[in-house]
């Protein structure tokens, strides 16, 4: 054979290795039909299609499809019944649920009480997720539809740690089949068709769901998994997904400006937030502390770091909380060094910021910056995520940067970050204040609603008096959509109730 | 011949050990606490414990390396500490796709950057070789996830030729593949070039000449055969460096290779998983580079009788 035939040969076969059924699936056909699937880009892939194997809030988007929990947030983070049919509290610690009669799991087979208490107990012992009912002391079956809840103590925010992921009900069966959520059985409005690793997750409509006001609305949903941020906005515009729940602040304006695409806007339950150790001086000083939170220029901040998609944070919660109060501060230099020199620190002092990632970056050189004309001269230590981490939580930092993303009711989110025995913990500013301990067991033994309010409004004000952080800002959430593309609603967590989502 | 190969294999074992002893080390040396991380906000000091204690992790760093070995060699992997599923399962479904992505990009730059190095080679000094070794030069210069962007930009969004990311058919493998092949496109063409630059000064190539064997004759029989040895070492090498370079192709164009699962897991201190990765990763590379070990042997007949 000669050189040129080999040479023909290769390329043949280069040509047909190209073909071969490796790349089977080809290029599905684009039906020009009213689309009846939705796709939807992922910036990660999920972690676990059991729902108590994961808490994350991607794997929470399919969670929620394929799931049921006994109670649902609604858009505006109001505890809504979803299996739940009636519920009463016999005494401060007991809390009776009635399910739904003739729910049926994706096998045809009846949800009973059986499968209710079986799924409690499961999360509590799910490593994952063991801590969202950590204050439930029992559960038992009462009939076949019918459970009682026994909590350690009064504990007002009990409902809401219902509609967490973690609490959704499983079928007892399926779960001892020991499947292991390969091909998850739930009894929400979709069913499982696949998961490809890192690439996409597949459901299906289920037409058999048992609530027919919230039925899905497309015949399939399709996760498809795309890291990188502009390739999702890409993504969009080319029409491969229909709607991105994380679009990249950067892109807001490619989005708008496209008369094909829509942009949805809605405030999160995220605060980024300035953090003083107050163990550590001058820090340990009101005045000083104080003196920061009329110093630092917030506006400055939303601009840079998060392209104006957000507000200003004016104290540790966002304001869709309740018993929100905002605190006393507004951007103020003067005053800012009045507070400095009454504080004994009339020249400003030295201090470093540590924090950790390229937008914290952005946010601490802002602040430097505003500290600056104060007088105070900020070093910033950037640090890897885990080494960062495990810094914070010995004490090592002066002053930090970070986000928290609270849960629904206040408790959840305050308790940690403000108890003194969350020192070491996330209790970031490491206050130790008894008054403060007092208050936070108050709010969250309280049943009563209004009495609840009065408490965190006292708390709000005190801890911003106190002012061991400077809240910077509450981000937006932003959702890029096709403009066609209808039933988009959202949550101050993001993107919400998927199965609503249809062309 | 099959003497070298069985002890070539051979050789693979004391490799893989100290791969593996390695990276096992450095990952625990990085700090962060994996039941710590396993378990996420609000976990008490107790289930971080009792945790510690069922993932084995309070046992020496030499116990731990040992009970990993003694699973491996039973052929078990383990299973991931973040997703809870099989490593060797996750790697299963993942790899393959690294590969069809790898061999597409040699392929892709072999077929381009040969004929290249050949003819800059054999027109030293001419138009075409400035031309293309400055292209080659920008090659390497730019990197795959600019690149990659501005294919995308291009080919998906202005001309809608190719779907923008994801693994679909035919069709989304060839952004991707092209992207991943630019840069080692580059050096095999600069490679291929000097060699052959080299080979053609030598006398016997005058003597074919001065015989009257055609040029074409002189370059493609008596040239070629002998400047591909440096060219297929290149090849090999760039092969090791396209599967683990393949992590910026695989995150921009949304490919679900193993580059990115070993990254997110390293992201996640999720040493199993890792470590299944990179054993992958050391084992296609070693035997890549013996195919290429032994592919001289067919290229080259003196290099086979040094073998037996």
């Amino acid at each position: 054979m000669d050189y040129k035939k080999k040479m023909t040969m290769l390329f043949a076969l280069v040509l047909m290795s190209l073909t071969l059924p490796v790349y089977a699936g080809g290029a599905q056909e684009e039906t020009e039909m009213v689309k009846d699937e939705v796709v939807v880009a992922l910036s990660a892939d999920i972690t676990s299609l059991d729902p108590q194997g994961h808490n994350d809030t991607k794997s929470e988007m399919v969670s929620f499809l394929l799931f049921n929990r006994l109670f649902r947030l609604n858009t505006d983070f109001e505890v809504v019944p979803d299996l739940a049919e009636s519920w009463e509290q016999p005494s401060d610690t007991e809390w009776v649920i009635k399910i739904k009669e003739g729910v049926k799991f994706h096998d045809g087979s009846e949800m009973t009480a059986e499968d209710v208490k079986f799924s409690m107990d499961r999360s509590k012992e799910a490593p994952k997720v063991q801590q969202v009912l950590s204050e439930v002391a029992s559960i038992e079956v009462v009939d076949k539809y019918t459970v009682k809840f026994t909590t350690n103590s009064a504990f007002a925010p009990f409902l809401y740690t219902l509609v967490h992921a973690g609490t959704s009900v499983v079928p007892k069966a399926y779960v001892e089949s020991g499947d292991e959520f390969a091909k998850p059985i739930g009894s929400g409005p979709y069913t499982f068709v696949e998961w490809i690793s890192g690439d996409q997750v597949v459901l299906k409509k289920n037409e058999a769901y048992f609530d027919k006001n919230n039925m899905g609305q497309s015949s399939t949903i399709t996760f498809k998994v795309i890291p990188e941020g502009t390739s999702r906005t890409i993504a969009l515009e080319t029409g491969e997904v229909d709607v991105v729940p994380e679009l990249p602040t950067i892109d807001m304006n490619v989005v708008k400006d496209n008369s094909d695409l829509a942009l949805y806007e809605k405030p999160s339950t995220r605060v980024d937030f300035f953090a003083m150790n107050t163990e550590k001086a001058p820090f340990d000083n009101v005045k000083v502390r104080q003196a920061l939170n009329y110093a630092i220029d917030k506006d400055a901040i939303i601009t840079v770091a998060i392209d104006g998609a957000g507000v200003k944070a004016e104290s540790v919660l966002a304001p869709s909380f309740l018993g929100y109060k905002a605190g006393p501060y507004s951007y103020n230099p003067a005053k800012a060094k009045e507070l400095l020199a009454a504080a004994g620190y009339p020249d400003g002092f030295e201090m470093e910021i540590m924090t950790s990632g390229d937008d914290r970056k952005k946010i601490a050189e802002v602040i430097q910056a505003s500290l600056m004309e104060v007088g105070i001269k900020a070093s910033i230590k950037m640090l890897e995520w885990g080494t960062f981490i495990d810094s914070v939580l010995r004490g090592d930092e002066e002053t930090l940067i970070l986000g928290w993303t609270s849960n629904p009711d206040p408790d959840a989110t305050l308790t940690p970050h403000w108890f003194s025995g969350n020192i070491g913990g996330m209790n970031f500013a490491r206050v130790n204040d008894p008054e403060m301990d007092r208050m936070l067991k108050e709010g969250r033994e309280e049943l009563d609603l209004g009495k609840r309010e009065v408490i965190y409004n006292k708390l709000h004000t005190y801890i911003m008096d106190k002012a061991p952080w400077v809240p910077l800002f509450v981000k937006n959430n932003i959702v890029g959509a096709n403009a066609a593309l209808k039933g988009v609603e959202l949550s101050p967590q993001g993107l919400w109730n998927l199965e609503k989502l249809h062309y | 011949m099959i003497k070298y190969v069985i002890r070539r294999l051979m050789m693979l074992f004391p490799v893989m050990i100290g791969v593996i002893f390695l990276v096992f080390f450095i990952i625990s040396l990085t700090p962060g606490d994996v039941a710590t991380i396993i378990l996420g906000d609000g976990a008490t000091e107790e289930r971080i414990k009792d945790l510690r204690e069922e993932l084995g992790l309070d046992d020496p760093l030499i116990v731990q390396y040992g009970n990993y070995m003694i699973d491996l060699v039973q052929g078990d992997m383990g299973k991931s500490y973040s997703t809870g599923l099989s490593v060797a399962g996750e790697i299963k479904q993942r790899f393959p796709n690294t590969f069809k992505l790898t061999i597409t990009a040699i392929f892709l730059s072999v077929l381009i950057s040969i004929p290249i190095g050949v003819i800059s080679a054999t027109r030293q000094y001419s138009i075409f070789d400035n031309i293309g070794m400055i292209v080659a030069l920008i090659g390497i210069s730019m990197p795959s996830f600019w690149t990659g962007l501005i294919l995308i930009i291009l080919f998906s969004l202005k001309l809608g030729w190719f779907p923008s990311g994801g693994m679909k058919g035919i069709m989304s493998l060839i952004l991707p593949a092209f992207t991943l092949a630019i840069a080692s496109t580059a050096s095999i063409t600069r490679t291929t070039r000097s060699s052959m630059l080299e080979v053609i000064r030598q006398d016997y190539i005058t003597t074919a000449k001065a015989k009257g064997v055609s040029r074409r004759s002189v370059i493609n029989k008596h040239a070629l055969k002998n400047a591909l040895i440096p060219a297929v070492t290149v090849i090999g090498l760039e092969f090791g460096v396209l599967l683990g370079g393949a992590v910026l192709t695989e995150t921009v164009f949304s490919w679900p290779g193993i580059g990115r699962l070993m990254v997110e897991s390293i992201q996640r201190k999720d040493t199993p998983m890792v470590l299944g990765c990179v054993i992958v990763f050391a084992l296609s590379f070693s035997i890549v580079n013996l195919i290429i070990d032994i592919l001289y042997a067919f290229i080259d007949p003196r290099i086979k009788s040094n073998y037996s």
